[in-house]
């Protein structure tokens, strides 16, 4: 198989310009500031300001996280898509094809995804990745986060920016995830409506206030729910638990009749993250995004995490919202043996 | 080539709908999909809607079925191999 390294990187400023004048398609990451000086061309971004760059977790205000996408992708096309018509968002894909996706956290477009993207028309049928954009966390009741296409420059809070693109028939990507939560012995919890808040829950099948619940098992809530999706572990992230409502907030939806565990405890983040990424694919990742929950609770600023780079964020992409997960999309060609 | 893919109304597709089979699949979307379908037939168990949950999963594969891991799934629920040099062929 060939072999493809993908530019995957912090850059200055004046060097992500440059590129953009080349006429590279380019996912960016970065500081809001940062972003409003970027040169209109092919390009899609997000705001976020924490990345996982190849000498470790860092956060910077100072440089742009650029991915550049490899040449061979075919038919490159960069959309929006608002609350309304992110529905779309499978069905716009093309033959053979690969989407690239950041939605900013917390806009309508974010919860209409987040609910309802394993329903969309046409969900599976082509890769979709990509990440939630958020903010620096001090900033988090000043601003929101944002997203622009190079083809307006706008930054804003209400479109999720994507480009589609199609992929030779040589040539294949697939979408993977590095999950180091486990479902713990726990109770079985399950909730009574698709949504991002809950009052009450059914543990063990009995109804419950799920906060009472939650405060009597005194559960460290940076541990989050995780259900069994056919043998691959899908998170929901803990938001905070408003006492005064006696409600618990997510950083995704939980799904009715989906059952939940809360996770496995663990102790060293990076020493098992190690031991589940597949290093066979590591050579072949054309972006990759792991989440700022990881990145705080796992206190990984300053660590490596086994050669993979990209933004930290708000939430991450693999065809639907995943939480505290590491997303990343391999493109490989097809061999002989495949081909037969 | 969809010729060649069972049609929903096999029993193998309903089976794996319903939760009466298990295979330890590869390809990531069919997981997400599988599981949210089983969801949807635990709340609605009509035949109507298992067989339209068949017809997702079944065109799931339709679109993917070029892609290593989907053919070694549908290996695993079929045990049959699929001719891509003919699927390649045909898509040009």
């Amino acid at each position: 198989m060939t072999e493809i390294k993908m530019n995957n990187q912090l850059m200055t400023l004046e060097q992500t310009n440059l590129l953009i004048e080349s006429g590279k398609f380019l996912m960016i990451a970065g500081d809001e500031k940062l972003l409003l000086q970027l040169k209109k061309g092919n390009w899609i971004a997000g705001t976020i300001p924490y990345f996982m760059d190849v000498n470790g977790g860092v956060s910077t205000r100072d440089e742009c996280f650029v991915t550049v996408l490899p040449d061979f992708i075919l038919d490159l096309e960069i959309k929006t898509y608002d609350k309304d018509d992110i529905k779309n968002v499978f069905v716009d894909s093309k033959d053979n094809g690969i989407n690239f996706i950041i939605i900013p956290a917390m806009s309508e477009v974010h919860f209409n995804f987040a609910l309802n993207a394993p329903i969309f028309k046409n969900f599976g049928y082509n890769p979709l990745i990509g990440w939630i954009a958020g903010v620096h966390l001090d900033d988090i009741n000043n601003t929101t986060a944002k997203t622009a296409t190079g083809l307006t420059g706008e930054l804003k809070n209400e479109y999720a920016v994507v480009i589609h693109g199609s992929l030779p028939d040589t040539k294949y990507a697939e979408i993977d995830i590095v999950n180091i939560f486990t479902q713990g012995s726990g109770d079985e919890i399950q909730f009574l409506e698709d949504s991002f808040k809950v009052k009450d829950a059914l543990i063990n099948g009995k109804k419950q206030n799920f906060a009472e619940y939650l405060k009597k098992i005194n559960h460290d809530t940076r541990f989050p729910l995780v259900a069994d999706y056919m043998g691959v572990m899908i998170n929901i992230s803990y938001q905070s638990i408003d006492e005064d409502n006696m409600e618990v907030n997510f950083y995704a939806p939980v799904f009715k009749g989906q059952i939940y565990k809360n996770a496995e405890k663990l102790e060293d983040y990076v020493s098992k993250f190690e031991h589940e990424m597949p290093k066979e694919d590591i050579n072949y990742i054309t972006f990759s995004c792991n989440c700022i929950l990881n990145y705080l609770y796992s206190e990984l600023e300053g660590k490596k995490t086994e050669g993979i780079t990209g933004p930290i964020t708000f939430g991450e992409i693999g065809y639907q919202l995943l939480n505290q997960t590491l997303v990343y999309i391999t493109i490989k060609d097809y061999t002989d043996e495949e081909l037969k | 080539m969809n010729d060649q893919i069972p049609p929903a109304t096999n029993e193998k597709w309903q089976a794996l709908i319903l939760g009466l089979d298990y295979k330890n699949f590869e390809f990531f979307p069919v997981k997400l999909l599988l599981a949210r379908l089983q969801l949807k037939v635990k709340q609605d168990p009509s035949e109507e809607n298992v067989l339209q949950c068949s017809k997702e999963l079944r065109q799931l594969f339709v679109k993917n079925q070029h892609i290593p891991k989907a053919k070694r799934d549908l290996d695993k629920i079929f045990k049959k191999k699929f001719n891509f040099k003919r699927f390649l062929r045909r898509r040009r």
